[in-house]
């Protein structure tokens, strides 16, 4: 199948790459028409297999760059999607891309997943850990961890990437997994899981990774409320944490869409503290929390400490922390749900963190309430690399597809440039119910985003329309300090 | 000698001459401290009339309507060293400073009427600082052809005055014994009054409420404040109350602002469950009328919180749920001169979970736009507007930033506030510098506005009342403020 969507595809890539409409003032999206861009420009391009996509993460392995991309299971019309390279029917799981060359993506490998749609299924979730970092692992290898559906957890040495072999497994019987992080240099992993016995699909498993091979669970960790035994009001289940061991702090995000809990915790504590799942055990490394509001999800929470702020440089207090909160959209055409934007809180004082601005898109700028499919913000992009960290900030909007957010006064986030792919035959409608009659509509769904220490941006549609690898054109390059084109 | 012009006369015609200056000066704001005889800096507003308040350093401006005039009673501080006991012109005593009243039916032409000596002692220890004015029809219970006057005096508690001759107030009713007041409030419909005061055995500034209706017979109802600030609670005082704003029995919401310039705390609560929970200030009790709370950075406090209502957001017209939004805008003062403490500014907060809110912007004046941290005196947030009436309400808020002088917000996209003008007044010979512990050493700082409070009125003026004694400004808006506000044109 996917071969006779080649042509079509790549004549729209041609297009897109000859023809960008600047101004997003459109409705529905067509196919055949260019992407919408200001400031960016697609690059290269992968189809993914026509897989719907969720957490791009890129890593300079050896001498190459390789894209390893989770993607959600298929839907209940097209549950395992056709391998080209082996003909087989699969389950959507892991897309191992060569990005050496953005202009030219390769398509390596996939590492089938697990049966369910959506986020029943698939594999969505990817981190990567080099040997050369991990403090017990083999030094010449490179290690993918990545959720199988909502079953748990499997570590897989990719070191040869067109041949991945699984390592090890973590559950296998749980009812929901998500957005876990792995520290590479110390090979701890905070992996979001459904242990029995919690009273939320989604806590926090605390693992020793630094030996891939043999994981050692260190501890279980959540909210008070949510441990075993606990009665009353369940608190909302965490998304997934972001950790700045430097700094011996975690920021746990609770809620992607609502009851959204901002969490500072001292990682140490964490590690180190008594492990029994008791109320106060769960207290004990909390520095800090902001309960946000039942509207907004905290899906991401970025850290950006010691920003110095212009505003305040003749004021006490001129750097400030903060953490960047992004609320994800789960609603097709708008309804029924608040807006779901960035927030940005200024977390110096940490017992009291307060969200001080916020960064939306206009609606009108686009009708994006009218194109189909969701419309708001997702996820950010997470890597701390030098080019674009505490400068620059990349955020999925689906299909208002990704914006660039000049963020270095958090009190004042600017959007300099965004990029809305163009949709082709593979992507995926997109319903809602009216009158109940389903009513469908096709538009791009940016989902998730990451970047690279070259300076390249990755975005993936949740649509099945594949891989865009772009990069700045114009005024935000020097933002990034990037040479111009 | 008396010459063909009055002083009255000569002082519109300055007015108007440095209107005319004004608008044909650069409207930017300058970037050197002002100087005397330099025009105000202004965008979008403009000068139309002007008293001097005796030279008093000015606070709350109250404006009323009553028998077809517009009243504006001016709470002033204390006075200190030369400036305790300014001239009276009117009786020609020296007074120490109270309420100012003055006659702004015509506003190009304000006619000062009364002072009302106030406490002794220097600045917010002294004086009579707040107003708060009723008439007698709507508190229920009062004369209904009186009109009232409330205000704090200095630190000993509260007075209500007869204005009903505004030129010749008379003392009513006194409520003292306190050991500090600050912002009250009190609600015209009904005559339920908000008092903050410190009575014995409180630890931190409370809110007494009384039932005023009847202002000669004062009705004490309850005491009011945060767990923890009450007679017997031990463990750390939570920050004390600035001030408050009630919707009154409609909105029945009152929204507390603690804080100050740090630590701030909005706390949303019934009305009914406090006016007619039970009593008693036990934890329980002090919990119950609470629906919610919003724990600021302790980098910032709550001097205002000013409940904006629900409005619809144009931004979220196609969103299913929450294009209606229940915002209140917290503003937080400025203490140390010279940017010498975190900037405070005005945040406006989602509250349309009740019980939930959140902020989710915040605005403040760029600091480089006039290179106000080296004017001198305090730069940064104080104080806004409290009307919620027309023109102004939900549209457009007019917040104090003492030498950066009044800023008119655009509020109709609370998440997204922009400024559409601002009005920086002239300095004159009565502008006093401001001395003190100025970073780290005891000094002075220039001359420089120091814009207080501000207040509006239903015919779309702004009043402008300055705390470093420079009087008191009246203003209207021009250009695009004034086609926001629904205004005809000029």
């Amino acid at each position: 199948m996917s071969q006779m969507l080649r042509m079509p595809i790549a004549a729209a890539v041609f297009v897109a790459l000859i023809l960008v409409i600047p101004a997003a003032a459109q409705q529905m999206q067509k196919i055949g028409a260019p992407p919408e861009a200001s400031n960016m420009r697609l690059v290269g391009y992968n189809e993914l297999q026509a897989r719907s996509a969720y957490q791009p993460t890129i890593v300079h392995q050896g001498d190459r760059y390789i894209a390893y991309i989770g993607h959600h299971g298929g839907s209940p019309d097209v549950p395992r999607p056709i391998n080209a390279q082996t003909g087989e029917a699969e389950f959507n799981g892991t897309s191992i891309v060569d990005v050496t060359d953005p202009a030219h993506p390769k398509y390596l490998k996939h590492i089938p997943g697990t049966a369910g749609s959506g986020e029943g299924g698939g594999a969505q979730m990817t981190r990567i850990c080099s040997g050369a970092t991990l403090p017990r692992a083999d030094r010449g290898k490179f290690y993918l961890l990545r959720t199988l559906g909502t079953r748990g957890h499997e570590v897989w040495d990719v070191t040869d990437p067109t041949k991945p072999a699984l390592l090890a497994s973590i559950g296998g019987d749980y009812k929901d997994t998500h957005k876990s992080w792995w520290e590479c240099d110390s090979g701890v992993a905070y992996i979001v899981s459904a242990v029995p016995g919690w009273r939320v699909n989604r806590m926090t498993e605390v693992y020793d990774l630094g030996d891939p091979a043999h994981p050692v669970k260190i501890r279980d960790f959540g909210l008070p409320g949510q441990e075993p035994g606990s009665t009353g009001p369940v608190p909302t289940d965490v998304h997934g944490p972001i950790p700045l061991p430097q700094s011996n702090r975690i920021y746990f995000g609770y809620g992607s869409s609502k009851g959204g809990i901002l969490q500072i915790v001292d990682r140490d504590k964490l590690l180190h503290g008594p492990k029994e799942p008791t109320p106060d055990n769960l207290r004990y490394p909390e520095i800090g929390r902001l309960e946000i509001s039942p509207l907004v999800g905290a899906h991401t929470a970025f850290p950006m400490p010691q920003m110095p702020i212009a505003e305040f440089a003749k004021d006490g207090y001129a750097t400030r922390d903060f953490v960047m909160i992004v609320n994800e959209a789960t609603q097709n055409e708008c309804k029924p749900q608040g807006r779901e934007m960035v927030w940005f809180a200024d977390v110096t004082i940490e017992a009291h963190p307060m969200i001080v601005s916020n960064f939306m898109v206009h609606e009108a700028s686009g009708d994006f309430c009218s194109r189909g499919g969701r419309f708001g913000a997702h996820s950010s992009n997470e890597s701390m690399a030098p080019v674009f960290y505490k400068k620059l900030a990349f955020v999925t909007f689906f299909n208002a597809g990704v914006r660039a957010i000049d963020v270095r006064d958090p009190y004042a986030p600017k959007e300099v440039g965004y990029f809305i792919p163009a949709i082709t035959e593979a992507t995926d409608k997109r319903c809602i119910r009216v009158d109940g009659q389903p009513k469908c509509k096709v538009a791009i769904q940016t989902n998730n985003v990451e970047t690279d220490d070259r300076g390249y941006i990755y975005i993936v549609d949740r649509a099945n329309t594949g891989l865009h690898i772009l990069e700045l054109t114009g005024a935000p390059r020097a933002i990034a300090g990037l040479p111009p084109l | 000698m008396t010459g063909k012009f009055s002083a009255r006369a000569i002082i519109a015609l300055a007015v108007a001459a440095s209107a005319l200056i004004a608008s044909l000066a650069a409207a930017q704001t300058r970037k050197e401290a002002p100087k005397i005889g330099d025009p105000p800096e202004a965008m979008n507003t403009r000068l139309v009339g002007y008293n001097d308040l005796q030279g008093r350093t000015a606070y709350q401006p109250t404006i009323f309507k009553q028998r077809g005039r517009y009243i504006a009673y001016i709470g002033h501080h204390g006075g200190s060293g030369e400036f305790a006991k300014p001239l009276n012109t009117i009786n020609g005593q020296a007074e120490l400073n109270g309420t100012s009243i003055v006659d702004v039916t015509d506003p190009k032409q304000p006619k000062y009427l009364a002072h009302i000596p106030g406490a002794v002692g220097d600045g917010e220890a002294g004086a009579a600082q707040m107003t708060r004015v009723c008439d007698g029809r709507s508190l229920g219970k009062g004369d209904p052809d009186k009109v009232y006057l409330l205000r704090a005096f200095g630190r000993d508690g509260h007075e209500i005055w007869d204005v009903t001759d505004p030129a010749k107030p008379k003392v009513l009713t006194r409520l003292m014994g306190m050991s500090d007041t600050h912002k009250n409030y009190w609600e015209c419909e009904g005559g339920i009054a908000y008092l903050v005061s410190t009575p014995p055995g409180w630890r931190a500034r409370m809110t007494q409420v009384y039932d005023l209706s009847d202002p000669a017979n004062p009705v004490k109802i309850r005491d009011f404040g945060l767990v923890g600030q009450q007679p017997g609670a031990t463990g750390a005082i939570p920050v004390a109350i600035h001030g408050l704003i009630s919707t009154g029995p409609k909105g029945n919401r009152v929204y507390f602002a603690f804080g100050t310039n740090k630590g701030g705390i909005v706390q949303i609560v019934d009305r009914d469950k406090l006016l007619k929970g039970p009593k008693e200030p036990t934890p329980e009790n002090l919990l119950y009328p609470q629906v919610g709370r919003l724990d600021m950075s302790p980098l910032y406090g709550a001097h205002t919180s000013l409940p904006l209502g629900k409005f619809k957001i144009p931004e979220f017209a196609h969103e299913k749920e929450g294009a209606e939004r229940d915002i209140i805008m917290v503003v937080g003062e400025t203490f140390r001169e010279e940017c010498g403490e975190g900037r405070q500014m005005a945040f406006f907060v989602d509250d349309t979970v009740e019980g939930k809110p959140m902020v989710v912007s915040h605005w403040t004046v760029p600091e480089a736009s006039g290179n106000f941290c080296a004017r001198g005196g305090r730069f940064g947030s104080h104080s806004s507007n409290e009307s919620m009436g027309p023109p102004f309400y939900q549209k457009l808020t007019f917040v104090t930033f003492f030498n950066a002088g009044v800023r008119v917000l655009d509020i109709r996209n609370p998440y997204e506030p922009k400024e559409v003008g601002y009005f920086i007044p002239s300095i004159t010979k009565a502008t006093q510098p401001r001395c003190g512990m100025i970073g780290g050493q005891q000094r002075c700082s220039n001359a420089v506005i120091q814009s207080n409070n501000a207040e509006t009125d239903d015919r779309g003026y702004i009043y402008l009342a300055d705390r470093a004694n420079t009087g008191l400004h009246i203003l209207e808006l021009t250009g695009e403020a004034r086609a926001i506000a629904g205004l005809p044109p000029l």
